[in-house]
């Protein structure tokens, strides 16, 4: 249940940056979840609600924006979007030898604030 | 109608890591432990996959080889493992997590605070035992050392890819009981890489010795010296 502290750990930076632009209400926080970062969406939506109790943020919207892993493909030399995550492997030339592009995002990405 | 005390919502983009707090702080660490020539390894696996029995006999080996070493372990309670540890002659320090399900880098910078670190070539760091949690914290290590025993069934790599994917190394452990187990070697391997292509995968023994003194080669070679 590491979720528990991501949510905190989140919900600790929105509050600091609503605060530094003095905003009084959190309509919705928008954040990005890759598919290698092993978090869970319900238990971290819990703990997000849980967090923002009597904050600004309380009762604040969690949208939740999913990236799937892209590659780059060291034989082809492309940029690849897996269809799923496993296996971890080029889907045009089947190699391997690859680089991890994307996936593994665990972002705050922005707040929708009342100023 | 308009309400003067309503303003329109606007967006603040933030776009930072949400564990930026620990991020920042593993980087210090990790600048402030090569600056000490300090070579960290981060154990991480399941419960019972054999981290602390690893991690004993190799303390020993390189005790015996003349390297100074030292070890940290996490746990939610007790301190057996730091006594069971202390029994190689290294100096261990517990942290009890009271059911925190993994170590995070101000919980490790906590126990260095009076180590000199520029006295030590190893520290280990023996996570919690825990496949899911301590992938996203980044202690500071040199090494992440993602541990698998032969008696955990061969796809546990591809029930959890986050923390094979994110390790730099693959002990198998238990390999003295690979054949009672009847230990899959061809699928693991392909499940590993699967998950983290390219990744080197040790087989090791703790109790039989099997593969140790690879192990134990293949860190100091990592440290350099």
């Amino acid at each position: 249940m590491h979720e528990l502290a991501i949510a905190h750990a989140l919900v600790e930076q929105l509050l600091d940056q609503a605060e530094q632009a003095g905003a009084q209400v959190v309509y919705s926080v928008k954040i990005r979840i890759g598919a290698l970062a092993d978090v869970l969406e319900d238990p971290l939506r819990l703990g997000f609600e849980v967090a923002t109790q009597g904050t600004v943020a309380a009762g604040a919207r969690l949208d939740i924006v999913h990236i799937p892993v892209s590659i780059e493909c060291e034989a082809c030399g492309e940029m690849v979007e897996l269809p799923q995550t496993i296996p971890l492997a080029c889907p045009t030339c089947g190699t391997s030898n690859i680089a991890i592009r994307r996936g593994r995002e665990l972002d705050l990405e922005s707040l929708e604030v009342d100023q | 109608m308009t309400d003067s005390k309503y303003k329109a919502p606007r967006i603040l983009e933030v776009r930072q890591r949400i564990l930026k707090q620990n991020d920042e702080l593993a980087r210090q660490m990790r600048s402030d432990f090569a600056a000490a020539g300090l070579f960290v390894v981060n154990l991480v696996s399941s419960p019972g996959a054999g981290k602390t029995t690893l991690l004993e006999e190799t303390l020993r080996r390189l005790i015996a080889d003349g390297y100074r070493v030292a070890a940290i372990v996490g746990d939610l309670e007790t301190d057996n493992d730091a006594k069971k540890l202390s029994r190689s002659g290294a100096p261990v320090r517990q942290i009890m997590t009271h059911g925190c399900c993994h170590l995070e880098a101000d919980m490790v910078l906590h126990q260095l605070a009076d180590w000199a670190l520029d006295q030590l070539d190893f520290l280990f760091i023996e996570n919690v035992g825990n496949l899911v949690c301590p992938t996203s914290w980044d202690l500071g290590e040199s090494l992440r050392v993602a541990l698998l025993s032969v008696a955990e069934g061969e796809d546990k790599p591809l029930k959890y890819p986050g923390l094979f994917n994110t390790a730099d190394v693959v002990v198998l452990t238990k390999i003295d009981l690979a054949e009672a187990c009847e230990f899959d070697r061809e699928a693991t391997l392909s499940n590993i890489a699967a998950v983290r292509p390219g990744i080197r995968v040790i087989e090791t023994s703790s109790k039989k010795g099997d593969g140790m003194e690879g192990w134990v080669r293949d860190l100091i070679e990592r440290l350099g010296r």
